[in-house]
């Protein structure tokens, strides 16, 4: 009788702990149990995961921890010529993106890739014999866009890579 | 081989082998930490969260599974499959949504990681290649973004690309 009044115990214990994890009392919903929806996440490839982070509030900041494993951010310009910019978003946004006053991206939420980047100096566009004003102006605004990105989030950067899709931007390198 | 009986919080008592029993981890510590006997093992151990129609199911899948090699080690580089689960589990979870969250609460009450890991890829396999708007009605769950919270999430998305 002595083990079966400990065993009680015990069972009462887990039952406390239990009780405390479902605190909502949604427990018929394993979806609400801390860790369930994780496990269940942990198995969707990104399209799925970016699918979820849109089902609602709790459901977007389970997803995003697997996205920032699985994601990369890439800037790329598709549209030089016109408008020395990057891709969809233009020099305007992209820098105000990188605004560690006004972040409109959650930047330290994004991996950038897997080696860490030990010393930035500075940022320079390569492989132009001559550069006009306007791409200098744009190498400047860069440069102190990416210095104030790695004062602020830098801890949370391992690799940045920058890839312009025209021939004359062969790449914008950091380090 | 020793027996513990199990007992659903509707009463049903289930005799289990011990090897069984102690595939679930919250059993298993439980009985380590009372130093509970084989010849103890006759009491009664009552499960307040689990129906008698699912510790069944819970029975069944432990016994099928009992000579499984322990799993493997979390790993969150490797790519997590779900194209793997085997033809016994895919049969033996064919059922109702509300009978597939049962037995995850219960694996996950009673800490049985196989069982939980393939009920759980079973929900990801049921919500691969829908939209958000299925999602919510298959789980039944309420939108509370605002409409520019939603396109804030658009927008990061567009941003983040498979690596």
């Amino acid at each position: 009788m002595f083990i079966l009044g400990r065993i009680h115990q015990a069972l009462e214990t887990l039952q406390r702990e239990y009780d405390l994890q479902c605190a909502e009392k949604q427990w018929k919903d394993p979806l609400q149990i801390p860790g369930v929806l994780a496990r269940i996440l942990s198995y969707l490839p990104v399209s799925d995961l970016q699918n979820c982070r849109l089902v609602s509030h709790y459901w977007s900041d389970e997803s995003l921890s697997f996205l920032n494993k699985k994601c990369a951010t890439t800037l790329i310009s598709d549209d030089v010529d016109e408008d020395i910019g990057f891709g969809r978003y233009s020099t305007e946004e992209f820098i105000s993106l990188f605004d560690p006053e006004n972040p409109k991206l959650p930047f330290d939420k994004f991996n950038f890739g897997s080696s860490v980047i030990p010393e930035f100096k500075r940022l320079m566009f390569n492989d132009f014999e001559e550069k006009s004003d306007e791409l200098i102006g744009l190498e400047q605004d860069l440069d102190a866009s990416f210095s104030e990105l790695l004062r602020s989030f830098g801890n949370h950067i391992t690799e940045l890579n920058l890839t312009l899709h025209e021939p004359l931007f062969a790449a914008g390198a950091l380090g | 081989m020793p027996v513990v009986r199990l007992q659903s919080v509707d009463g049903e008592v289930f005799p289990v082998d011990v090897e069984i029993a102690r595939m679930s981890f919250a059993i298993r510590n439980m009985l380590d930490d009372l130093g509970v006997q084989d010849n103890d093992a006759e009491e009664v151990i009552p499960l307040p969260n689990v129906t008698g129609p699912i510790l069944r199911k819970v029975i069944e899948w432990c016994t099928h599974h009992k000579d499984d090699p322990p799993p493997p080690e979390e790993d969150d580089t490797r790519e997590k499959r779900t194209d793997d689960i085997p033809a016994w589990d895919q049969e033996f979870l064919r059922v109702d949504q509300a009978v597939l969250f049962d037995i995850i609460l219960a694996a996950n009450y009673l800490d049985i990681k196989g069982l939980l890991d393939v009920t759980c890829k079973t929900v990801a396999n049921m919500i691969k290649g829908k939209t958000p708007e299925e999602i919510r009605k298959l789980f039944n769950i309420k939108n509370d973004f605002t409409p520019a919270e939603e396109e804030q999430i658009r927008k990061e998305n567009e941003w983040c690309e498979e690596k």
